[in-house]
């Protein structure tokens, strides 16, 4: 009976200190669990903030702008060095939805204000460095000019460095371009984007090309299938 | 005594079972850095893009040769006024002037392209690394930072792919 307690006892300490060692071994991020810790830490900063929204039901407008923010299909992250950059894809729907923020909209009243965003196709890319918390324009400046000149670039310019190519490589230049300026509020810059849908409609993929300039990281691309873009919600109405 | 042998035995085997049981081995690999640049689709595009600027910078400097011939046949004929001998004097400094922006443009391209190249090489060949659980992946090129290699842990043809996919932003 002694004999075969002591043993029970030997188990019980043997799996404590199996526990502690696997413990102690995911805390020093040397072991393969740390490792592993690591890589689930840099996998959680290349996706997207929230779980993305699964609808079985038609989404409302303002169910549909959340869903779009966080459906990991229409977002597309990369960073290069300290700068990350992210393109959304944003629904002509989705343009509609935000701009009239009310779920109880007749649906002939949203179609009106959906079909003025015809004819483009748009994007958001947000640029962002980690850690730096302050607006891009103000990061690593060399002089105090270059503040103003990073603004200049940001509000204007930067537009000639984005385009979209096309399955037949055809160079598509950005016509819809807007620099949301946040006066340091937030620690990232935001650019409304969007392309002539013209040829695009026909490519089943396109591939989003910004030549950063700013932080001289050259050619940032995206390559997005047309089958994705086109995979969200539909929308119900209650009128 | 025995017990002592029994308890320890089974703490013994029990921490043995655990190393054994680790789920995947940390891997290392080595990367032919010059293969791995000559094959990276952006330093590709990028000298594509960088000979054609030349090439353009080329034909404007082509042609101030050309009327610097006219200009220097004209100032050395006999009958020359000092008018184009001036003239010639003028369009032989625009062409050194513009010979120097040509070459400072060369080079500052050059150097700016092969930065934006190294950069994202880096950071795809280190996200390979991450996804793909290697502890080191070594970077092997003329300058000998790799004596030896086994072929085995040559990962430069599956690296080359994936920086190729990132870049591409697929």
């Amino acid at each position: 009976m002694k004999f075969v307690l002591a043993s029970v006892f030997g188990l019980v300490v043997s799996a404590a200190l199996l526990f502690s060692c696997g413990a102690d071994k995911s805390e020093n991020g040397i072991s393969y669990d740390g490792r592993n810790k690591a890589n689930n830490a840099s996998k959680n900063q290349l996706s997207f903030e929230y779980e993305p929204i699964v609808f079985e039901q038609a989404a409302t407008p303002s169910e549909f702008v959340a869903y779009i923010k966080t459906a990991e299909h229409l977002n597309k992250t990369k960073t290069i060095g300290d700068v990350q950059y992210q393109i959304t894809h944003l629904p002509k729907e989705y343009m509609a939805s935000n701009e009239i923020r009310d779920d109880n909209v007749a649906q002939s009243v949203f179609d009106s204000i959906r079909n003025t965003y015809d004819g483009v196709e748009y994007y958001m890319i947000k640029i962002e460095v980690p850690g730096a918390g302050m607006e891009l324009a103000k990061i690593n400046l060399s002089y105090q000019a270059e503040y103003e000149e990073r603004i200049k670039y940001l509000s204007f310019d930067m537009q000639n460095n984005l385009k979209a190519i096309t399955d037949d490589s055809s160079e598509i230049n950005c016509t819809v371009y807007h620099f949301e300026r946040t006066y340091n509020i937030t620690p990232y810059s935001t650019f409304l984007i969007g392309f002539p849908d013209e040829k695009l409609k026909s490519s089943k993929f396109r591939t989003v090309v910004l030549n950063d300039n700013l932080f001289n990281n050259g050619l940032i691309k995206f390559k997005l299938s047309l089958d994705q873009l086109l995979n969200t919600p539909i929308l119900k109405f209650q009128k | 005594m025995l017990l002592w042998v029994v308890v320890l035995g089974v703490g013994a085997l029990s921490l043995i079972n655990f190393f054994s049981s680790e789920p995947e081995q940390q891997k290392i690999g080595y990367v032919d850095i010059d293969r791995l640049f000559e094959g990276f689709d952006m330093k590709n595009e990028l000298q594509g893009k960088l000979e054609l600027e030349l090439k353009t910078k080329e034909i404007i400097l082509d042609s101030i040769v050309y009327k610097l011939s006219l200009a220097k046949t004209k100032a050395e004929a006999p009958d020359a006024t000092d008018e184009l001998k001036w003239n010639f004097q003028q369009q032989q400094n625009y062409f050194f002037q513009e010979k120097r922006g040509f070459e400072e443009f060369s080079m500052n391209r050059t150097q700016e392209y092969d930065q934006q190249i190294l950069k994202q090489m880096t950071q795809y060949v280190a996200d390979y690394g991450l996804e793909n659980n290697f502890k080191v992946i070594l970077g092997k090129n003329s300058g000998g930072n790799v004596l030896y290699g086994d072929v085995g842990n040559d990962v430069t043809d599956d690296a080359l792919e994936a920086i190729n996919a990132k870049y591409q932003g697929i």
